[in-house]
Formats: C-alpha cells, structure tokens, sequence
C-alpha cells in the first residue's frame, strides 16, 4: 500500500477514526492491526519474519534487563545475530554468494560448482525495521531504556505503519511512552499534519516522479548519452532522491501527527549544506544518528587517534552503503562519503587559511555559496554511483559527462514535462529558503484565511494536475 | 434488542468522536474542501476547453479523446454479426471476416480488464446488434490493481456522458481519468457532437522488426484477483440477459510469455471453469493442438513478447473465421 494512492486515503481515514472513537486501551491494538494489515498488504507472509524479529527482540529485551554480568552481552549478542541473520539471508546473501561464485570462477576458471542462489523477494523496509528493533535491544543493554513487558506495545514499536516500510528509524526512548500516553484529537496538530502530508505527496508526485521519467531513461540505457544529458540527469536524481525520500518522511510524520504522534525528523533541506558534516547532519538523520551512536561512537568516535577516527569515519559509511543495498555501487557510494569526510577533517585548517587570505571569511554569502555549491556537486557526484544499475555503467557516467559527443537531450521527457519540473522546483526552493530563515510557518499564520487556503488550494491543485499518477513506488522501499 | 444495541453503539461512538475540537475541524474540513473543489472546477473548466481544442495531448493530467472508428461502427451499423470486446490481443481483423460475408467488429482497447469490460459490456451490449461476443480473455489480465486508465480514458473518449461513464471514472481512483471525464464533460456541453468520429486510435501495432530479438520478463506469478473473475462473470451475464451469445477465446502469443507465467494453466482453469458454468465455448489458441494449427513462427510472428504480428493476425482471424464456421457459431450473410 503506497502512501501515494487512494487505497492508503481509505486505510488512513478509517484508521484514524477508529483510534478517536475507540477507548485508549483499545487503540494500541488497533494500530497494531492496522500495521500488520499495511504491512501484508505487500507479501503478507513477509508478516512471519517481522514476527520472528519482533519475538527474539522481546525476549532479549527482558532477558538482558534480567540478567547481570557477561550474560546481559551474551543475550545482546544473541539478538543482534539473529536481527543480523535476517538481513543477511533475505538482503545480502545473493550478493555473498555472487562475489564467492565470481572469486570461485577466476581462482578455478574450468569448474563448473557454483553455490546457489536463493530465489526470494526482499521483505519490504526490511533494513529499516531491523534496525529500529535493533536499537531497543541496545538501549535496554545501556540501561537508557527499560524492556517493555508488554508484548503489544513492543510489536507497535516496531511495527507501527506511518514509519514501518521507510522510517524514519525511530529510538524506543522517543516512542515507547507515546503509545502508553492517550492522545486527544488537537485541531493545530491534525492541520500541521495534513499540511505535511499534502507537501510530502506534492514532493514526491509532482516532482520526483517526474524528475524518474530523465532519469531512468537516462541511467537504464547510458550508452546513448553524453555530456551535458549525464549531468543533468545526476542532478536530477539528486533532486529527485531527496523528494521522493523525504517526500515519505514528511507523510509520515504528517501521518502520526494528526493521530498525537512524534516522529523524528528525518531531512533539514540538506541540499542548503555548507559542507559534507552538515549535509549528514541534515540527510537521513534518523539512520546517520544511528549510525553515530551504535557504530560510530562505540569504534571510538573522536576520542581516538586521527588515523582511528578516519578508519572508523571509512568504516561507519561503507557499512552504511551497503545497508542501502547490496551492491558494490552503495558501498563505493558509502565509501565516496566516508573519503570526503576524510579530507574535510584534514583539510579544516588549511581551509580557514586560505580563505583568510583570499578574503572569503569577509564575504559570507559568496563564502556560504561556494561551499554549498561545492558539497552539493559532491554529494551528486557520489549519487551516480548509488542510481546506476552497475559498476561500469557508473563508470560510464563518470568518464563520460564531460564529453560532448554523445546524444543530448530529455530523452523520453518532453519539453513540457522538463519545464514543469523546473517549475515544480523553483516552488520547492521558494519554500526551503523560506524555511531556511525559519519563518515559513509564521509566514503562513500571519496570513488571512483565504490566502492560506489559496495556497493549500495551489499545492492540491499541483498535484491533481501536475502528479505523476503512475504508481511509482518510493525509492527507499527497496531498502 | 440487536438493532438497538447496535444503535446505541454506533450513538456513543459518534458522541466520542463528535468533540468541540472535532466539530470545529471537520466544520472547518468542509468549507475548505468546498473551497478547494470551486477552485478545481474553474481550472478543469479552463484547461480543459483549450486542451481539447487545441488538441494538446497529456497536458496537466488531462487527456485528449481518442476516438475509434470500433465506436463509431458500433453505434451506426445495425447489422453486425460478431462482436469483439477485449484487450490489444484480441487482434481479430474484421477484413479477414468479411470476406467470408461475416459483418465483425474488433473492440479492442489497449489494457481492458475485466472490471472495464463490465461498464463497457453495460454501455454498449444493448446498441449493438451482433448476436455473438466474443469477451477476449488474456490470461495475464484478470486482475483489477492497475494501468486501468487507459481503458477507461479510451472508453470515455467515445461515449456521450453518463452514470455508467462517471462510474468508470471513478473506480479507476486516477485523477488523469476523473480530470479527463469532467474536462470531457465540460468539452461535450461546450461543443456537442464536434468529435472528429473517424479518427483511429492508436491501437494499430507496426509490423514485426525481426532484427531486435524480443526479450521477456523473468518468470512470475500473473497476478489474477477474485474480483476480476466476478466482473468476467456479470459481464457474460449481461451478454445473456441481452439474449446474446456469449463465447470466449484466447488470442495466441508467444510460448516463452506462457512460460513465464508461472500460474498460466491456473489461469486457464478458471476461464475454462467459467465457460463450462456457463455452458459458453471457449477456444484457447495458446493449447498445443490449436497452437500448432496456427503455425506461428516464434521469431517473425510476433511484434513483442505479447502481440501478434500484422500477418499473423491476418492468418489467426482466418483460422478463427473456420473454426467458428465448424461450431456453427456464426453463418455467413447470403445476401451479400
């Protein structure tokens, strides 16, 4: 069920309904429900692995709290093996077993053994729920949460649908207690909600969507570009990633909003970055905040040696690649970001004197300019690696953008659609830079009725006439 | 007592939900909503007079009619034999069967589904005056969740508006089919009967490019629902209760996409089910010994890994023409 169509309209209305009428014991079962509903709703047997996970991360919850000594590791152990075991088996072991064929047939080029592979989809979100679950177990080894008893409650956590197939990856500290605490329908929460929703929907529909039609046709068949057509259809993808990906997020949240619910905000306009570290700290930060705390900050973080913390910075975004997919092309995305992390450290103080020296620190806006600019074709340059189907194919891209021999053009775009998505856009940026001052919603507040309503008016009517109704999925679903 | 139970539920309910709070968003919901629908009728009411006659394909979700000259014959001629309803691959040619005297109509729109065919069955089984029809039935169509749109949009396109039609609309749940029915709307008040009635649709597929070998999808599962079944089945009921004759075929296609449905023979059980429920005939091309008649060449047969060719259409609607002579479903007009 995509968030993008009228079935999820039906199961939102019906389901929200029901959780105000119903009596607040009541309506954790009904969420819980309602996500295993949204969740068969794609493969429906795909239900048992979530349940397996739910199971073992239970019971590992109480058993560690319960527990004293080596035993509460060994419990943690247990349970990050078995959430690790799933991905393993359903996301990576193909992969594994691609690249020990492969070794296999260049150390013994005349044999014919091959391991097999498995012929099984990959459950839906599986990344994203594996690693929420595996952030309860965490905290409840740290101590900064207590295991919850409640069996109900723990599957909702994991399970609870405006976030289960896409995040934002949430900590049970933030979510557990807003379960247990009755929520009474608040008229500001539900407007600020569906207006999120409605922008989530206008970013993913209008503009990703339409941004997908240059850019799949541009990445599935790159031999026949060049130039300046790989480079818009890079930056293309960068928009549209980001549209389609926070697009989700905002839905969302927007989602849990109406019904009482706090969701962690997962995108902060990262394009509006002035370096690398900023971008992270604004893409995907519900994952990056993960990463940093269960991987990061347990190799070392920063209290280690500089040749530590660069190793571990490498670790932490190559591990993080290949939590996207598995695929050479994520961890050398992975791999790309760990590598400009790198040199942003190293280079911080040669920085600061060369930009005293050519004058840039007096010149903010021009300063604010060129180091957004440049981490903005940083981080496009490393999205090739993450769209192309293949190694080589990203090679091609990157070898070949410079070229001008090759066919130019929108492809299978038309002129209108290409206008429209510069349309589309310049709306979208009029919006960010606003929200970059921090008064959008003040902006809007401050103005009559019907000029709010024109304007929530304009963005429907955008998206009614400009959407993209093709039933694209979300790209992270994939993850 | 159940009734009042029931009732008193459904009161204490609707109490919890109606709050000061609630009432007050709800209130405000509908005003906006009001709102928002005047806006979107005025634009629908501005684009789509110049859409339509400018002729501006796909612009701003709304879609140009495609009129087909199928509709056009349908609605003129009173003296049809057989009538063809179904999907691009029901690739009947109607030549082929008039030179055997038989007055055929091919009704076929790209992507139809069975819940489509049903409100079209419904619009159209009383202004034809064939006593045969044919419901084309492709295997890897019974099933509801998609690309409707286009079926709906073509049908829409060639019918003057009504119930039926503003159904169709809306069980599409696309906004490009219910933009394009209000613009449609708009367009016929506006503009009655200034459609150009003989322009072809796009359904003519080019003939077969045998230097590019036509790939195939991995094989899958075909996607059938319930639902798509029971559409199928009120559709033969309609075709009945019109005191028609109800038949269904299975236009061939190549065998490596009967491989890859993985659920085809299922599919086929079903159909076959339904037709002997029914007590229709159901010839299935794709059956070996059928398939073997046609003597199709998987190579130059085929334009696609699911249409058929030009010429091997011609040569399928010939065998089809024999084969309903032989079951003495159809016989030729001896006047002619």
């Amino acid at each position: 069920m995509l968030f993008n169509s009228f079935q999820f309209l039906y199961f939102f209305i019906v389901v929200t309904t029901l959780y105000f009428v119903l009596a607040h014991k009541y309506r954790a079962w009904l969420l819980l429900a309602a996500s295993c509903y949204f969740y068969m709703v794609f493969v429906p047997i795909y239900i048992l692995i979530l349940g397996f996970t739910i199971v073992i991360d239970y019971f590992a919850g109480i058993l560690i709290e319960n527990a004293q000594g080596h035993k509460r590791k060994l419990y943690l152990l247990a349970s990050i093996i078995a959430n690790v075991g799933v991905l393993c088996v359903f996301k990576y072991y193909n992969f594994f077993i691609g690249n020990i064929n492969g070794a296999l047939h260049h150390l013994n080029p005349g044999s014919s053994f091959a391991f097999p592979f498995l012929a099984i989809l990959l459950p839906i979100g599986l990344s994203f729920h594996t690693f929420q679950a595996m952030s309860y177990t965490i905290e409840v080894y740290r101590a900064n949460q207590k295991a919850e008893r409640n069996f109900g409650i723990y599957a909702l956590y994991v399970m609870f649908y405006p976030q289960l197939v896409a995040g934002p990856i949430e900590r049970p500290q933030n979510m557990l207690w807003q379960f247990k605490t009755e929520h009474h329908f608040d008229y500001s929460k539900t407007v600020s909600g569906l207006r999120l929703i409605v922008w989530g929907i206008f970013k993913k529909m209008v503009i990703a969507d339409r941004l997908a039609i240059y850019v799949n046709d541009v990445y599935n068949h790159v031999h026949n570009y060049a130039g300046v057509s790989l480079i818009i259809a890079t930056i293309f993808f960068s928009i549209q990633i980001f549209c389609d990906f926070s697009g989700y997020s905002d839905i969302a949240i927007g989602c849990a909003r109406i019904m009482g619910f706090t969701l962690m905000k997962n995108f902060d306009i990262p394009y509006y970055s002035k370096n690398i570290s900023e971008f992270w700290r604004r893409w995907h930060i519900s994952l990056s905040t993960w990463f940093r705390d269960y991987l990061y900050f347990p190799l070392g973080g920063n209290r280690v040696s500089d040749a530590r913390v660069y190793m571990n910075l490498m670790i932490v975004f190559m591990v993080s690649g290949l939590w996207h997919g598995a695929n050479w092309t994520f961890v050398i995305w992975g791999a790309l970001h760990g590598f400009y992390l790198v040199i942003w450290k190293l280079t911080q103080g040669i920085r600061k004197t060369t930009s005293t020296a050519i004058g840039l620190d007096k010149a903010p806006v021009l300063s604010g300019l060129l180091s957004g600019g440049l981490t903005f074709i940083a981080t496009a340059f490393a999205w090739i690696f993450f769209r192309a189907n293949t190694f080589k194919d990203a090679m091609y891209v990157v070898t070949h953008m410079l070229h001008s021999n090759g066919k130019v053009g929108i492809g299978s775009m038309t002129k209108l659609n290409f206008y429209l998505a510069i349309f589309s856009i310049a709306i979208m940026e009029m919006v960010h830079y606003q929200q970059a001052k921090g008064n959008h919603l003040t902006l809007l507040a401050k103005q009559p009725t019907l000029v709010r309503w024109g304007i929530y008016s304009f963005f429907i009517m955008v998206i009614i006439f400009l959407g993209n109704f093709g039933d694209e999925k979300f790209i992270y679903f994939q993850f | 007592m159940t009734s009042f139970t029931i009732k008193s539920v459904i009161y204490l309910l609707l109490v919890q939900l109606f709050t000061m709070q609630i009432k007050y968003f709800l209130k405000r919901l509908s005003l906006f909503l009001a709102f928002a629908l005047c806006v979107y009728v005025l634009l629908l009411c501005v684009f789509s007079v110049n859409v339509f006659r400018n002729k501006i394909p796909n612009l701003l979700n709304i879609y140009v009619p495609t009129v087909t000259e199928a509709f056009h014959q349908l609605h003129s001629e009173n003296n049809t034999d057989i009538l063809f309803i179904g999907s691009s691959h029901a690739e009947f040619v109607p030549e082929v069967f008039k030179k055997d005297s038989i007055n055929a109509i091919n009704l076929s729109i790209s992507m139809l589904r069975p819940m489509i065919t049903y409100h079209l069955v419904k619009d159209e089984i009383n202004k034809t005056s064939a006593k045969v029809v044919v419901l084309e039935s492709y295997f890897t169509l019974f099933n509801e969740d998609y690309e409707v749109q286009e079926a709906a949009l073509n049908i829409l396109s060639n019918e003057e508006p009504d119930a039926n039609l503003a159904k169709i609309a809306i069980i599409t749940k696309d906004f490009r089919v219910i933009n394009s029915s209000i613009g449609l709307l708009v367009y016929h008040m506006l503009h009655p009967l200034s459609i150009d009635k003989t322009k072809k649709t796009n359904l003519v597929i080019p003939d077969t490019n045998t230097s590019e070998p036509i790939t195939f999808s991995k094989p899958n599962y075909c996607t059938v629902t319930h639902k798509a079944f029971v559409y199928f089945q009120q559709s033969i009921d309609l075709i009945k209760n019109a005191k028609k004759m109800p038949m269904l075929i299975m236009a061939p296609v190549p065998l490596q996409l009967i491989k890859s449905c993985l659920n085809y023979s299922t599919v086929c059980k079903s159909i076959d089910s339904i037709a002997k429920k029914n007590g229709l005939i159901f010839i299935n091309y794709n059956d070996s010994v059928n398939y073997a008649h046609l003597g199709l060449d998987q190579r130059r047969s085929f334009v696609d890994d699911n249409h058929l060719s030009e010429a091997a259409k011609v040569k399928f609607s010939q065998v089809v023409v024999q084969d309903l002579k032989k079951l003495n479903v159809i016989q030729p007009h001896t006047t002619q």
